[in-house]
């Protein structure tokens, strides 16, 4: 048992804030959050602090692409076939990546690592903590879902290599192509087992969702359209033009998970590719989170990315929402991390002082009621 | 209720001079020869101007290659695989393209958006308003054509990947297989779904035209030896040697798209491309719409390149049908777009003097009743 003595949490539900309660801890998870102290266990004052919900960053390559390693050692991408659906992103995953080490260091307690960008189905993502020494033991959801490039990457990718499909409309003949077959595949009584099709019907039977890469507004468009037509769950990233669209996003209920704003948009599809974009989604109410899409940048500044967001109008509060709460609920484990509260798992970011001061550090990272990171 | 008042209407089919038109709900409600207007309605006095149904381009490109945007955003051609009827033009269609906007200020409401010719079936076209709300509203009949290609783009597109078809005879082969494809595809009772044959099997029952882009006269002939076999409506696109041939045509097409004819040839199988060939094919009873083919010519000018044709021969109500109720007649909407006449969609361009004269300007453009420009 480990009991916190903590200056202040924030919750991130209600009430959002607390002081001067302790934090309870058993078997990783928080049994109780109370004003009495109580007598055993191991105590952890955190008086001076202020402790969070850790952070989530639902896209990034890590474990998949090995820091320092190299190309031959890049596991991120399989740029050889547009449709791989049936690639699982555990198989290629790299415990000992020092990003993950570097993930814990920043807050960071889940992260989904995503198979690719440049298959137009790349394959399925899974949700990994830094807590553990195997990807056995670090998985947390597997498949989490099925990753779809609509996006200009992947089909600048494939008219460079002169294949299909090299434009947006081939794009969607590809896609459409594959859910009609799958469709077939599934009504079929006796049939061979087709590892590219069960995929693509895990997503068609709403057993996870399509997590669909778009930039501009037709192509956020035709994903609605997707979903819409095959009556499917979709997840928008990147969606650099998803602020022209909110409404719709909205009233469909789609999240997004948008960033990295460290990087900045070079590209003709990346235009609007700057924070200010993400105030409207906020203004609307559209479930929507950050990510630093590492290594593109490195996993351990998602908290700082989140500052951005402060700085465009978001209140604080709803910042922090962006890289804890909001993305645990887009990866559905909302019911088990994501908040401060009694029968979650003991995922606590400790800061050495008030959210989004220059001075204030990140000294302690507790996942599953484990310490990852401890300064202090 | 608003009413256009006075001016010369070019209803799509004639002139009305000194008329109205009463505008409701997005539609056009009544279309009077006379002036007689109820009082407390909303009337615009149009005296002077010449009022036209909203102007129709019947082949273009437009948003599928956004004119701000640099060389490698072309979605125009899917030059990988020459067999693509289950590609969907609008699927490559960005409305943010700023030629969208420019065209309405210069009167054109409603575009045909078509995949390019690189392939021999190159795939389904769109009729898009111009309004611009979502791609979704916009569309306006989704299913209008099946875009296919004869003669040199197909062949120089794949010799340079040195894969099939190479040769004229291999493009009309590659036709041929898939129709026929089709055509057993059609006769199986247990299938599994196939969305490429699906859509040439649309083709083949006449529920969308073939619209076949081609030049020289042995494409133009081939064409017709192809719908001889098949038994497929069609339409063919640019054409250059029609006139050659205009006889032949006369009866097997639905009609002709002309252009884009401002410029010089591009290539030697469309050196014939002239103003003068919607004269000589509308000489032959041939129905003839004209197009900028965008980007290729810029669909902003589309009026001066149905007035260069009028030069050229093409009679005046000829030539402004060419660019609104021909085409609304070529891509099956002529029950929404294309006229001025009850029942259909209030899409209304006013010119301040006639849309030939290099001098008139257009003043305002309704999409669905509402002012636009």
């Amino acid at each position: 048992m480990i009991v916190i003595k903590a200056g202040k949490i924030l919750t991130m539900r209600d009430p959002m804030v607390m002081e001067g309660k302790y934090i309870i801890v058993e078997d990783g998870i928080i049994t109780d959050i109370s004003s009495a102290k109580p007598t055993m266990g191991e105590f952890v004052d955190a008086s001076k602090m202020v402790v969070l919900p850790s952070f989530i960053d639902p896209a990034t390559a890590l474990g998949l692409a090995e820091e320092g390693a190299g190309f031959d050692y890049y596991d991120a991408d399989e740029r050889t076939n547009p449709s791989l659906p049936q690639l699982r992103s555990i198989d290629a995953f790299y415990p000992k990546d020092q990003g993950i080490k570097d993930a814990a260091r920043g807050g960071v307690s889940y992260f989904v690592s995503s198979p690719g960008d440049s298959a137009v189905f790349s394959g399925l993502e899974g949700v990994f903590s830094v807590r553990g020494n195997t990807a056995d033991e670090m998985i947390r959801k597997f498949p989490f879902a099925l990753k779809l490039n609509m996006n200009y990457s992947a089909r600048i990718r494939w008219r460079s290599e002169g294949k299909f499909p090299s434009t947006k409309m081939g794009i969607l003949a590809l896609i459409r192509e594959k859910f009609e077959k799958a469709k077939s595949y599934s009504k079929k009584k006796e049939k061979e087992k087709d590892l590219e099709m069960e995929s693509i019907l895990k997503v068609l039977n709403r057993e996870i969702p399509l997590k669909v890469a778009v930039n501009t507004r037709d192509e956020i468009e035709k994903a609605l359209e997707l979903k819409r037509d095959y009556n499917i769950d979709i997840i928008l990233q990147e969606a650099e033009d998803s602020f022209m669209l909110a409404d719709q996003i909205k009233k469909e209920d789609v999240p997004i998970i948008v960033g990295p704003y460290f990087m900045a948009g070079r590209m003709y599809h990346q235009r609007h590719h700057y924070a200010k974009y993400a105030f409207d989604l906020y203004e609307k109410g559209i479930l929507f989170s950050l990510t630093t899409n590492h290594p593109q940048i490195p996993v351990n500044y998602l908290y700082h990315q989140s500052v951005l967001l402060v700085k465009i109008g978001i209140p604080e509060i709803d910042a922090i929402k962006t890289i804890t709460i909001n993305p645990a609920a887009i990866l559905g484990m909302d019911s088990e991390t994501g908040t401060v509260e009694k029968g979650k798992k003991a995922n606590l970011v400790f800061l050495s002082d008030e959210i989004y001061t220059l001075k204030s550090e990140i000294v302690g990272h507790l996942v599953e009621g484990e310490w990852v990171w401890k300064n202090f | 209720m608003l009413v256009l008042k006075g001016g010369k209407i070019f209803t799509g089919e004639n002139y009305i001079t000194n008329g109205a038109i009463f505008i409701e709900n997005g539609k056009i409600v009544k279309v009077l020869r006379r002036q007689r207007i109820p009082k407390g309605v909303e009337v615009l006095d149009l005296r002077g101007r010449y009022i036209l149904p909203g102007l129709i381009d019947a082949h273009t490109h437009i948003g599928m290659k956004d004119e701000a945007s640099p060389r490698d955003y072309s979605d125009v051609n899917e030059a990988t695989d020459p067999a693509t009827p289950h590609l969907y033009a609008i699927d490559s269609f960005n409305l943010d393209d700023p030629a969208v906007e420019k065209a309405v200020a210069s009167g054109i409401t409603s575009v045909f958006v078509t995949p390019g010719s690189a392939n021999p079936i190159g795939g389904i076209g769109s009729v898009v308003k111009l309004r611009k709300t979502s791609i979704r509203e916009m569309v306006l009949r989704k299913e209008a054509g099946l875009k296919m290609a004869l003669g040199e783009n197909p062949k120089l597109t794949y010799r340079e990947k040195k894969t099939s078809p190479t040769t004229r005879m291999a493009t009309s082969a590659v036709i041929r297989e898939w129709f026929s494809k089709a055509i057993n595809y059609d006769k199986k009772r247990k299938k599994e779904r196939d969305i490429k044959l699906e859509n040439i099997l649309k083709a083949l029952k006449k529920e969308i035209p073939c619209r076949i882009h081609c030049h020289s006269v042995q494409d133009i002939e081939t064409a017709l030896r192809l719908q001889e076999e098949f038994g497929f409506e069609m339409i063919l696109e640019h054409a250059s040697d029609a006139p050659l041939v205009a006889e032949k045509l006369k009866g097997r097409v639905k009609g002709v798209v002309v252009g884009p004819l401002f410029g010089v040839s591009s290539k030697p199988e469309s050196k014939n491309l002239s103003f003068k060939n919607p004269s000589v094919l509308a000489s032959y009873g041939i129905p003839v719409a004209i197009t900028s083919d965008h980007p290729f010519n810029a669909i902003y000018y589309l009026n001066l390149y149905a007035a260069m044709s009028f030069k050229e021969g093409l009679d005046e109500i000829a030539s402004l049908k060419a660019i609104t109720s021909q085409p609304a007649d070529f891509l099956g909407v002529s029950n929404r777009v294309g006229y001025i006449r009850k029942g259909n969609d209030a899409d209304i361009v006013v010119f301040s003097g006639h849309p030939f004269d290099i001098m008139s300007k257009v003043e305002m453009v309704f999409i669905d009743g509402l002012r636009v420009i």
